[in-house]
């Protein structure tokens, strides 16, 4: 059992070594590439999923957007199968750290800004100013455009780690809850029971949303630059 | 033909299956596709540098100063 709620959030070390690598890294054991036509069942549903995905997200963008697949694709299978990981009882998540989520935000955020101005410089500093504003306005708009533009990494990486974060807390704490109420009023612990059943399914659609919602963001941050 | 299986030959080996199998495949995406991403992940590594000296020096500098005459 752990020690204070916070316990699972703590990068587990073995000898003082951080195992952040491997936990990383766990994720790509599960995806199993093929290079058959035929496959067999989990690699077929593998494959579905991929190409789902990959109409989902690529059909609106342009040829120079779609380089940009693969990127994407591992990221949502990335943040995905972490998400999914972590619903298992004392998981390490790694997309609960900020770390985690700023380095992957702000690389791919800041990636596609730059490609917007260097390949579409005017149309990217035009973005900064919404079409038809008065011209008195217009100082103070740019200034809330740019705001607004810089605070798109920190939102992105904020968001995947506050969402997963108090998904866990709330698991621990009922958690916590229904082993003492197991000892005092067994009813009661009958219902903590059920909603923690409930709050685990939420956690899972919240994974998957989560991931979908962070690629997506990435994704049209990409179409507006490119 | 003597096999090479010393240490040095393994280290061949892996770099020889490391090229075949990344780098000839993504070798487009990762000088193409991905120079923007490659800049960014150098501007970052610098912002983690400079906030993590900053750290260390404010720490330094927090820590108390020995007495007069004292090592």
């Amino acid at each position: 059992m752990n020690q204070n709620l916070f316990a699972s959030f703590n990068m587990p070390m073995i000898l003082g070594i951080p195992l952040v690598a491997l936990f990383i890294l766990f994720p790509t054991m599960l995806i199993m590439p093929s290079n058959n036509l035929n496959n067999n069942r989990s690699s077929s549903i593998q494959q579905w999923l991929i190409q789902l995905m990959l109409k989902q997200m690529m059909t609106n963008h342009t040829i120079k957007g779609r380089t940009w697949s693969l990127m994407l694709l591992t990221l949502i299978t990335f943040i995905t199968l972490n998400n999914l990981l972590g619903v298992m009882p004392y998981a390490f998540t790694p997309t609960t750290q900020l770390s985690l989520n700023l380095g992957m935000a702000i690389p791919l955020w800041m990636a596609t800004v730059l490609m917007g101005l260097r390949f579409k410089t005017k149309a990217t500093l035009a973005h900064l100013l919404p079409q038809g504003t008065p011209i008195p306005l217009i100082p103070m708009l740019i200034i809330i455009e740019t705001i607004s533009l810089f605070i798109q990494p920190v939102a992105l990486a904020v968001r995947l780690t506050a969402n997963i974060t108090a998904g866990h807390l709330l698991m621990h704490l009922l958690g916590d809850t229904t082993l003492i109420l197991l000892s005092t009023y067994l009813s009661s612990s009958v219902i903590t029971v059920i909603v923690i059943i409930l709050l685990i399914t939420l956690e899972l659609g919240v994974a998957l949303i989560q991931a979908y919602v962070f690629t997506l963001l990435v994704s049209l941050y990409l179409h507006n630059n490119s | 033909m003597r096999q090479d299986t010393g240490r040095c030959g393994q280290k061949v080996h892996m770099l020889q299956s490391i090229i075949k199998n990344v780098w000839v495949s993504m070798k487009l995406y990762y000088t193409q596709v991905y120079q923007d991403i490659w800049v960014e992940m150098g501007m970052m590594t610098l912002i983690v540098y400079i906030i993590q000296s900053a750290d260390k020096r404010s720490k330094v500098l927090k820590a108390p100063v020995p007495a007069h005459g004292h090592p």
